[in-house]
């Protein structure tokens, strides 16, 4: 036990108590009883311990009370839009970026480069700066706070990086294996969509599972585009809580929930991801 | 079914999908342009507002509240550089040696990141409020203080909300450094030892030059995230108290959203976007004359 | 009808020529081998048959139809590729069954059909398995078999034997030659490998720099080869090539070169002179002529040196020096040299193979 071992593990210690503390503590008020959260000192460990408020966000029990309930419905209905929106968004830009990924990696056209370049380019602003024009736009096409302009937004923001992704695996596949299915019958959509995708579908899915963690932690688009609107995520939710009174142990579990997404993320990635390249996951920054 | 040629086949597919992103990218900047040029604001929406020419522009450089907020804008990223590149490159050591549960540590040092920018700071706003938050009650009940205390005033308000960001942000510089540091061989430190250096020589000599280039990137990029940051601070503390956090991109937000001066919001995004391209180019420069 | 026409043919790749205005004419039913060094174009123009690569110009045409403008999926081309190219994610029965479902054919003539052709290739053990499952040799078969189950009216196959292993390779070109035979459809094989050119072809074509430089019967490819390029690279070791001159002396001819001085009959003499007026020749002989003796025959002969000597088990091949030229003869095994030797080559005049200097080309 010598003072190289001491000092390594008091800092692992501390790192890990750093890193953790706050999502902790944030699951930790969530199981409690709100005055107990107010307790002076604070509760370390919920006593007694309720899941209530995740119960009452649901619907499964009775709202905590008046006052609060429509805290309670606005974070369900940010729950529900969050999936709506990301499981959509992913699903669309996850659609068009592999057949665009294709469309570069094994074709020829003019001006090919010029396309890949703007392509990469467009994504490379503030999305404070895009978020100003945007919502004029949307205002007048009457998107503004509504699933579809959000769903459009993300779209956008998410094929750049995808399409380039993609290109990199789609360009180490066999081209071999591709020009079989052709002389064995398949055009070239059919090619794309048996073989291809097929080979590439590990790498196809973690794309689409990280972009869907991406759009449910967006802020920025939310907040701006559909805040106090029917299409509202949770993230502009959560941040709704704190206009009136806010109730901490609510607060919580809301805060939990919109957690949720990125601890699955990284249980299912966490291990590739700390092989070496830790790129962690995308916000919609580097994606815009 | 009429056969296309190969080049049409792909351009039916890439022609489209830069229709559609040129569409949400090139068509709002250049349409923000053109707003930053008139007076628009709500009443003006649906005429347009009339074209005033660069007099949005010279509003905002004579505008005190822009100053203060380019001030804010540069001393929140001078904070959380000055925290976040030590962190990263102490995390990335840190993970880098060989313990039991390494790979576990590392997931864990991840979530912060993973976890959304929004709720990092919508849980250091609880953890630290005045009457309620966390780190009151722990000193207290450990009674280091005798009562509870703002956390977030007006002193030490940018600075709470930097420690937030840098809690959220520090993962992703210490992965960089990680990276880089995974391709060092461990022999050249053996080889130091032996020609006698010492630890903090072996760092300077070894590790050091073998991050650079990482340490190189994290430093743009935490910049270039610093200075354009927006969701922190509106789970934080909102641009207050007063406008002692209102950086750049906030004032931005009030003047769209809350003023509704379309024409000068606009004004004051590119300001902003020149403020970044500044940077970016002074560290270039910088990087371009070390190189020699 | 699978005749396949290759007319005028120019395909390039950026700024590389691949292939020169090339064109060929491989009978039906017929087994032809591309032939040829690294980057000659011979892939390029088997793809240009399949449908991969489109020609920059020139007509080709599968059975007399012009087939210029199909795409690959409706030539009715089966390949072969180096790597078999096997669907990674898919059963053997799978990656065989592959075009018939594409064709839309029926469930239970599928299996039929799969299952008899396995069993014909042995691979029914196989079916079960993927390809990460398989060695090379079994993924050979498994991709041979896919390309037969459709029956197609071409077969085209890319360096098919490469990536196996000396053993397998020698029975695997046996069971290609079978099988050609039993299927009798048109057969275009591309190698680098000229023994496995010469064995399996009824006609071959040796391409260099985009061009096809001789097609013939592999026999023709071997006894007379019409330039020093094909003389070189067909057969192993190479032809010897010597430069030398033609030279009138006092009524007799002689081929003259460096450190030699070779007569040679007025018959021959006279071939080479109503063939051409220049003097500036090459003299071509293959290793397996070569004649030696310790004392100087009366044939025209060469003196050499033996400089090195290596057992290939049943033969023997003797390098010799002859001036500033290492030249290699193969002889029988009981032959037997030391390193230093004096000894005198000769050949018949039937064997040597006269080019022009400056072309290359043959002579007559």
């Amino acid at each position: 036990m010598n003072r190289r071992t001491v000092v390594l593990a008091v800092a692992v210690v501390l790192t890990v108590v750093w890193s953790i503390f706050p999502i902790y503590w944030m699951l930790n008020i969530s199981l409690m009883n709100e005055p107990d959260v107010l307790n002076r000192p604070p509760n370390w460990v919920p006593n007694p311990l309720t899941f209530n408020h995740y119960t009452s966000i649901i619907g499964w029990t009775k709202e905590l009370s008046r006052i609060v309930s429509g805290q309670e419905q606005s974070i369900r209905r940010g729950i529900v839009n969050s999936f709506i929106v990301g499981t959509s968004s992913s699903l669309i830009a996850m659609a068009l970026a592999t057949l665009g990924a294709y469309a570069f990696a094994r074709f020829q056209f003019r001006f090919k480069g010029g396309y890949f370049f703007m392509l990469l380019l467009s994504r490379m602003l503030p999305p404070v700066s895009i978020i100003v024009p945007y919502y004029l736009i949307f205002s007048r096409s009457h998107l503004v706070g509504t699933h579809v302009g959000l769903i459009i937004t993300y779209v956008a923001a998410l094929i750049p990086i995808n399409i380039w992704l993609l290109l990199g695996i789609f360009s180490s596949l066999p081209i071999e294996v591709e020009s079989s299915a052709r002389v064995d019958g398949c055009g070239r959509l059919k090619t794309y969509s048996s073989v291809v995708l097929r080979m590439a579908s590990a790498a196809i899915i973690s794309m689409g599972l990280l972009a869907f963690g991406t759009i449910w932690n967006d802020f920025t688009y939310a907040q701006l585009i559909a805040a106090g609107s029917p299409a509202q995520t949770l993230q502009s939710s959560i941040s709704g809580l704190f206009a009136h009174y806010v109730v901490f142990s609510l607060t919580g579990a809301a805060v939990t929930i919109g957690m949720v997404p990125s601890i699955i993320l990284i249980i299912i990635f966490g291990r590739r991801i700390t092989q070496l390249r830790g790129l962690g996951s995308m916000t919609l920054r580097e994606a815009a | 079914m009429v056969h296309l040629s190969d080049s049409k086949f792909a351009l039916a597919i890439i022609v489209p999908i830069m229709v559609l992103e040129l569409a949400l990218t090139a068509y709002p900047i250049l349409y923000s342009l053109y707003t930053s040029f008139t007076n628009m604001n709500i009443m003006t929406f649906s005429s347009g507002g009339t074209f005033i020419g660069l007099a949005n522009y010279v509003e905002a450089m004579n505008d005190p509240l822009v100053i203060e907020a380019i001030g804010v804008s540069l001393l929140f990223t001078a904070l959380v550089l000055s925290m976040s590149i030590p962190m990263a490159i102490g995390l990335g050591l840190l993970l880098n040696e060989d313990f039991p549960g390494r790979v576990i540590v590392r997931c864990i040092v991840l979530l912060p990141w993973f976890v959304s920018e929004f709720i990092s700071g919508v849980t250091w706003r609880i953890l630290t409020h005045e009457a309620y938050g966390t780190f009151n009650g722990i000193l207290y009940s450990l009674r280091i203080i005798g009562q509870y205390q703002a956390w977030v005033k007006p002193d030490t308000a940018l600075f709470m909300l930097s420690i937030a960001y840098v809690w959220h942000y520090a993962p992703f510089g210490a992965f960089f450094v990680l990276a880089a540091l995974g391709s060092i061989n461990p022999e050249s430190y053996q080889a130091a030892k032996i020609d006698g250096a010492g630890a903090f020589r072996r760092f300077r000599s070894i590790t050091l030059p073998h991050i650079r280039y990482s340490l190189i990137i994290v430093l743009i990029l935490t910049t270039m995230y610093a200075l354009t940051s927006f969701d922190i601070i509106y789970a934080m503390t909102e641009g207050g108290p007063g406008t002692l956090t209102q950086t750049l991109t906030w004032l931005l937000y009030r003047e769209h959203f809350a003023n509704k001066q379309y024409g000068y919001a606009a004004a004051v995004s590119f300001v902003l976007m020149i403020l970044v391209i500044v940077i970016a180019s002074v560290y270039f420069i910088i990087l371009r004359r070390r190189r020699k | 009808m699978a005749r396949i026409v290759l007319e005028n043919i120019v395909k390039k790749y950026g700024k590389v020529l691949a292939v020169n205005n090339v064109s060929l004419t491989v009978p039906d039913k017929e087994f032809i081998v591309l032939l040829g060094p690294s980057g000659c174009g011979k892939t390029t123009i088997l793809k240009t048959i399949a449908g991969l690569e489109r020609p920059d110009s020139g007509n080709i045409y599968i059975g007399d139809e012009i087939v210029n403008e199909k795409p690959p999926e409706k030539r009715d081309v089966a390949m072969v590729f180096q790597s078999y190219a096997l669907y990674p994610y898919m059963s053997g029965f799978d990656n065989i069954a592959f075009p018939l479902r594409v064709r839309k054919m029926p469930k239970p003539e599928i299996q039929q059909t799969v299952r008899m052709v396995a069993e014909k290739l042995g691979i029914t053990s196989l079916l079960d398995r993927k390809p990460y499952q398989m060695s090379g040799g079994e993924m050979q078969r498994v991709a041979v078999a896919r390309a037969m189950v459709r029956k197609p009216r071409v077969f085209l196959l890319d360096e098919p034997l490469s990536n196996l292993d000396a053993k397998l390779r020698l029975s695997a070109r046996t069971e290609l030659k079978k099988l050609h035979e039993e299927l009798g459809t048109t057969f275009v094989y591309v190698t680098h490998d000229q023994v496995e050119a010469l064995v399996l072809a009824d006609k071959v074509a040796l391409m260099n720099n985009g061009e096809i430089q001789q097609f013939d019967t592999p026999e023709n490819l071997y006894d007379r080869p019409t330039s020093t390029f094909v003389a070189a690279f067909v057969g192993s070791p190479s032809t010897n090539l010597l430069q030398c001159s033609l030279r009138d002396k006092d009524g007799s001819a002689f081929l003259e070169g460096e450190g030699f001085e070779l007569a040679i009959s007025p018959g021959l003499r006279q071939k080479i002179g109503s063939s051409t007026s220049r003097r500036e020749l090459i003299l071509g002989i293959r290793p397996e002529n070569f004649h030696l003796s310790r004392e100087r025959p009366e044939a025209c002969s060469i003196e050499a040196e033996v400089y090195l000597v290596e057992s290939v088990g049943s033969e023997v091949i003797v390098d010799l020096r002859v001036a500033h030229e290492i030249l290699k003869a193969k002889l029988p095994s009981r032959f037997k040299a030391s390193e230093g030797e004096k000894l005198w080559i000769s050949f018949n005049e039937d064997d040597m193979h006269i080019f022009d200097r400056e072309r290359e080309k043959r002579l007559f």
